[in-house]
């Protein structure tokens, strides 16, 4: 088999066994890595109904097909399990360079069980692999973990992905970060591997692609092309100019930035914040990720030096700035570094201290329950206050280190409604009232809200835009309008959702592939075919990102989620308070009818999101069917 | 007329800069004056004069005017 090592790595840690899987084509071919492999796994290993703390729960670690090609942006690798912060499917998607440095090291993936007795690390290296003490790296920042790690083991080159001291606390929002700068922030993997008592992965390998590549010179041919057109394309060359932090502005302006918990969407301090003030005030180079032309990372200075954490993306500025109403730039750079080394996500962290701060201005908190802590919207103190409080849950951080939804249950009240979250994850920072396919997303995704669903709506407006054009080898013909619910726009949804999906499962990161980004569907599928050799059709590319989705979706369902999970706060369907969207709320019924057809359209069962037997075979899922309860 | 071009208009083409002050000898459509700057129109999600959004095909321009034009952002 061309293109993987088709090696698994299966560790268990109650045991300390481990032991290495070899798979065969025809499987890899149905499941080849990423989301569909480590859905594959969880459909099949995990034992439904388990508590995602337990040494039960299966902790998959897993690099798309194309992970460590030598294409810009092919650098992605999964962590998946049941999630501890919504108690369903559970995945994180990260890029840098530790999932190329593990294909290199000879492994595709990593399946892990059980629980480590004390804390240990896996260090894995040319095709082996060990356990070793962590003990003295539990209870530490992750970039001392980090280097106590290269250290010990006498490598400066070896990449070390980990979780931090908020994981071990088993903060269910708590992510892993490779090399500090890249993460796997969503759905609390990080609380797993602290369950499991893994503080680390470190990997080093020496092997080359191009020796496993079935047609290497074409492979390099095409990612040659692709990193030359960085500067051609509109969308990757502002990723590179300007990093996700450029989003500020245009949102801002276009009145979809979340405000204050999402009240409002115009951000009246947003200069402050914006790419301009960014790059006066804490800007200092451009990093990348592995092979990545597009190179969109930030180096930032924090309390007067270069942080050894990067610079704050959008999301992170977002949720630390305009939603908790706060204008310093500094204070959501070190509100960044704080989350990253101790290892919490940073949008489900500043989510939740905007939803803490509504409830204190609403009286649901009061002083006495935040330590006196006055944790008013535009407060920075108060906001950076919590971060530490949350990751080693003391304090107010106790309550707030569960999350919004579980927060809400325990503050009672109206404080539910001030809870902006879908499954128990807190929402990205973006505003669906503007842009709908973004809240359909949020809704019936199976990790809760997540922003990575699809391509979002204004990209696909402009019939003649650059975006929209390179859509079209997916077969979107129509323009959309932002706000809209239509049955066309969920077709577009349809293929937009397996087309991301693919890109979780073969491991292109969602910067660089059109219509969010340069690399056309075409080349995509050309990218598989020299790198595999496999006669590669669009067809089969969105069959096996829906395929990814259906065993999530089963996943769930056997868990006991049901449409009635597909939802979004409350607030989203009334108006917003500020801006060119003010008052103008999200139609309810509508949003409920676009669910009834996208279900249809996705051979789903409208009143359960039941995948159909019919669909689940055509899609080689037969075998899944009668894995939940009612199987259609 | 001062003409703040967001994201990136100011390096699509790449010669443009991100601020610009044009001398408007009278009141012009707003899409013409971008098209003779070669920005392509196609591309141009939102525009803002004197701080409030504006129609890219209808809008006039006035001497004076403050101008901002936003391209169409993803998310991420």
């Amino acid at each position: 088999m061309y293109g993987t090592t088709a090696k698994i790595l299966r560790v268990d840690l109650t045991t300390a066994s481990i032991q290495t899987q070899t798979l065969d084509e025809d499987f890899y071919r149905l499941y080849p890595g990423g989301k569909a492999l480590a859905g594959y796994i969880l459909l099949t290993e995990f034992p439904a109904h388990t508590d995602p703390l337990s040494p039960e729960n299966v902790l998959v670690i897993a690099n798309g097909l194309l992970t460590g090609a030598p294409v810009s942006t092919a650098t992605r690798y999964v962590v998946s399990a049941r999630s501890p912060l919504t108690g369903g499917y559970g995945e994180s998607e990260a890029s840098g360079y530790w999932g190329p440095e593990l294909k290199m090291a000879g492994f595709e993936a990593i399946v892990i069980k059980g629980r480590a007795p004390r804390p240990v690390y896996l260090w894995i290296h040319d095709g082996q692999a060990e356990l070793r003490s962590a003990e003295h790296l539990w209870g530490t920042f992750t970039a001392e973990a980090q280097s106590a790690i290269r250290t010990e083991l006498g490598d400066e080159k070896i990449r070390v992905l980990q979780t931090g001291i908020a994981g071990e606390n088993l903060v269910p929002f708590a992510g892993l970060t490779n090399d500090l700068r890249h993460f796997n922030g969503r759905n609390g993997m990080g609380a797993v591997m602290g369950s499991k008592k893994l503080r680390a992965v470190a990997v080093r390998g020496t092997s080359r692609y191009q020796s496993m590549a079935h047609d290497a010179e074409q492979l390099m041919a095409l990612g040659k092309k692709i990193a030359q057109g960085v500067r051609e394309s509109p969308q990757a060359f502002d990723l590179q100019q300007r990093g996700t932090p450029g989003l500020v502005e245009p949102l801002n302006a276009a009145g979809i930035l979340p405000t204050r918990n999402f009240r409002q969407g115009v951000f009246e301090h947003m200069d402050e914040l914006k790419w301009e003030a960014y790059e006066k005030q804490i800007f200092t180079a451009r990093r990348s990720c592995y092979a990545c032309a597009v190179r969109c990372k930030r180096e930032v200075l924090v309390d007067g030096k270069t942080s050894e954490y990067g610079g704050p993306e959008y999301e992170s500025v977002g949720a630390f700035g305009p939603d908790c109403g706060i204008s310093d730039l500094h204070a959501v750079a070190k509100a960044n570094e704080l989350c990253n080394a101790y290892m919490l996500d940073t949008i489900s962290t500043g989510a939740t201290i905007a939803f803490a701060m509504e409830c204190f201005e609403h009286g649901l908190l009061s002083l006495q329950d935040t330590g006196g802590i006055d944790l008013r919207f535009g407060n920075a103190e108060a906001m950076l206050a919590m971060i530490p409080l949350i990751a080693r849950r003391e304090g107010i951080g106790m309550l707030l280190s569960e999350g919004s939804r579980r927060a809400a249950e325990k503050i009672g009240g109206d404080a539910h409604f001030f809870a902006m979250q879908v499954k128990g994850q807190e929402l990205a920072m973006h505003e669906p009232r503007g842009k709908y396919n973004v809240g359909i997303g949020y809704a019936v995704s199976e990790i809760g809200a997540d922003h990575l669903v699809v391509a979002h709506d204004t990209v696909l407006v402009n019939p003649e835009s650059v975006s929209f054009k390179n859509a079209r080898g997916l077969g979107i013909t129509q323009a959309q309008p932002l706000r809209s619910f239509s049955a066309e726009k969920m077709e577009h949804f349809f293929i937009l959702e397996r087309w991301n999906s693919l890109e979780k499962v073969i491991g292109f990161c969602f910067f660089g592939v059109a219509p969010r980004s340069l690399i056309l569907p075409e080349q995509v599928l050309e990218a598989v075919r020299y790198a595999t050799g496999w006669d590669f059709t669009m067809e089969e590319a969105l069959q096996i990102g829906e395929r990814a989705t259906n065993m999530a979706r089963l996943f769930n369902l056997r868990e006991g989620f049901s449409r009635k999970d597909d939802t979004l706060p409350e607030r989203l369907f009334q108006g917003l308070e500020n801006g060119p969207l003010q008052g103008i709320p999200m139609p309810h019924q509508e949003f409920e009818q676009a669910l009834t057809t996208l279900y249809l359209l996705k051979g789903w069962d409208p009143e359960t999101t039941m995948p159909g037997r019919v669909r689940l075979e055509a899609l080689s899922l037969g075998w899944a069917a009668d894995l939940v309860n009612g199987g259609a | 007329m001062k003409l703040s071009l967001i994201g990136y208009f100011s390096g699509y083409p790449h010669t443009a800069p991100r601020r610009l002050e044009l001398e408007l000898a009278a009141p012009s459509l707003l899409g013409q004056v971008l098209t003779g700057l070669g920005i392509p129109l196609d591309e141009v999600h939102l525009a803002a004069v004197n701080g409030e959004l504006v129609d890219l095909q209808t809008a006039v321009v006035q001497p004076g005017d403050v101008v901002k034009i936003f391209p169409a952002m993803d998310g991420g």
